[in-house]
């Protein structure tokens, strides 16, 4: 299958002291990927290097023609401590936010009618005229993913989705990227191993280089061959594919 | 109340009551957009860097205004440059220009022979001297705010809302930035008139303030801070003229008293 992203020789630095070095990595079609490493190690640099926020020193990234080449939006969900709470901006038009080359008051524009609809699949329709300093972390994660996915993108992607999120969402939030999962690919940044390790089909560890790890059952062993120092946790509630036993 | 309708009958009154229309609407609509995106600070600084030029104006015998402007576009645009080229933190940045602008007006102004009559009106407002020419300058710029601000509002909310979003679609963040702190250095400069250097910052915060007690939606933010903004401005001029105390200083006291009750009020209810 043709790859929707091809990262090669990536580098990208800050102030020259790099923070990925010569990564290479393809997302296909459909994939789930879930990215995994220490702080600091360079979760978040890559998903701004693939949304073209920041620009690489060396190496670089190619979009396929079935992602509309670079123009086309990808579905960004950022880490919600970044969201000013207190601007003052309905819920609506956060999501309207989505769209953002379009104007959603032109005759004929659907963005407005997607955008109801994405908060009623959500179930968070009771909810859009709210100011956004008014929500719960669980409906914030909603209301930036109704924004995400307007633009109708072939790939969305997540950066620590589970934080200041409650575990009942948590789940749902799971559930609704396996759905989503369905029909477009998703790259998941992740402190939460053990929870992401049941969704995902497959995990990359960055710690300044990146492993690719074709499969989403992955060793204390391997994530140390990986040098990747995170601990993997079991959650009593996610029994399913925490961890293979190594002797 | 005729003898309100007897102010009305004056030129110099007209003339302050227009100034106060124009500073109402181009505050309101740039203050709600500075108090949203927390650059309060900024807008503090390119203010006080614009005394440089006046004091510049002074010296060299030009029009005090343009110099102000000249030094707000020339801080806004190198506070920008010292926080995103030369990496220096932007309070400190925001800092340096603020009392270089300063230091620079106060000794143009200590070069200039002889006394210079007009200073007390820059820093502290006089609404009541409005000339006609400056008036025409205020109206141009609310025409320009008021079009940038209608064909663009939900680039500009997006880009304040969450920049780095904007920037990932595709939008051209750094000219909208640039664009809209030349906006803010022009409003700041054209509106000195009113109430003055040291208490610009008032009208494009307090109404601000009171704006948002009663709306979280930024488009209803811009009108009803410019409607607070022109009913405190009004509400000063008279007690103003009545109580014969200084224009600047009686706005401010009554935006702040707007807000003080109305938030007394709402916490009643």
């Amino acid at each position: 299958m043709d790859a929707l992203i091809k990262i090669e020789n990536l580098t990208v630095a800050y102030d020259k002291v790099p923070v990925l070095e010569k990564v290479n990595l393809e997302v296909r079609e459909k994939d789930f990927l879930g990215v995994i490493g220490p702080n600091g190690g360079g979760k978040t640099t890559l998903l701004k290097a693939i949304l073209g926020l920041l620009k690489p020193e060396s190496g670089k990234i190619t979009f396929s023609p079935k992602m509309g080449g670079r123009k086309k939006p990808i579905g960004y969900l950022p880490q919600v401590k970044h969201i000013d709470r207190k601007f003052p901006i309905t819920v609506f038009d956060v999501v309207l936010s989505g769209a953002i080359m379009q104007n959603p008051n032109k005759a004929g524009s659907q963005v407005k009618n997607r955008a109801e609809l994405l908060l009623e699949e959500m179930g968070i329709t009771g909810i859009r005229n709210k100011a956004i300093g008014e929500l719960s972390g669980g409906q914030m994660q909603r209301v930036f993913l109704c924004r995400a996915l307007l633009s109708q993108p072939k790939l969305l992607i997540l950066d620590e989705p589970d934080t200041f999120v409650d575990n009942r969402f948590e789940g749902e939030l799971y559930e609704k990227l396996r759905k989503l999962n369905e029909e477009i690919a998703i790259v998941l940044v992740s402190h939460d191993v053990g929870t992401i390790t049941s969704y995902v089909k497959t995990i990359a560890c960055v710690n300044k280089l990146l492993h690719y790890h074709p499969s989403n059952v992955i060793s204390q062993q391997q994530l140390a061959n990986y040098n990747c120092p995170i601990q993997i946790i079991s959650h009593g509630e996610v029994p399913h594919t925490v961890l293979k036993h190594h002797h | 109340m005729s003898a309100i309708i007897e102010l009305f009958s004056y030129d110099f009154f007209q003339k302050a009551f227009w100034a106060a229309v124009f500073a109402s609407i181009s505050c309101g609509i740039i203050g709600a957009y500075i108090v949203s995106r927390r650059i309060v600070f900024i807008s503090g600084g390119i203010t006080h860097a614009s005394f440089g030029g006046i004091g510049l104006a002074f010296f060299l015998g030009f029009n005090p205004l343009l110099g102000a402007v000249l030094f707000a576009v020339l801080s806004a645009l190198g506070i920008q440059f010292f926080t995103r080229v030369a990496e220096i933190r932007e309070d400190s940045s925001i800092a340096i220009w603020w009392s270089l602008g300063m230091a620079l007006g106060i000794i143009f102004v200590f070069l200039t022979p002889g006394y210079t009559p007009n200073l007390m009106s820059y820093l502290f407002g006089n609404i009541l001297t409005v000339t006609v020419s400056e008036l025409w300058w205020m109206f141009t710029l609310n025409v320009v705010i008021v079009s940038f601000f209608a064909v663009f509002l939900r680039k500009i909310l997006y880009i304040a809302f969450d920049e780095e979003f904007a920037r990932a679609a595709g939008l051209p963040v750094a000219l909208f930035n640039y664009l809209i702190i030349v906006l803010i250095a022009l409003t700041v400069v054209l509106n000195i008139r009113v109430v003055g250097i040291i208490l610009i910052l008032s009208l494009l915060t307090i109404p601000q303030a009171t704006a948002n007690m009663f709306t979280k939606d930024f488009k209803s933010l811009l009108v009803l801070s410019s409607v607070f903004a022109f009913v405190g401005t009004i509400a000063g001029l008279f007690i103003s003229y009545f109580l014969n105390i200084p224009s600047g200083a009686a706005i401010i006291f009554t935006l702040v008293l707007i807000f003080g009750v109305l938030r007394l009020v709402k916490s009643f209810i």
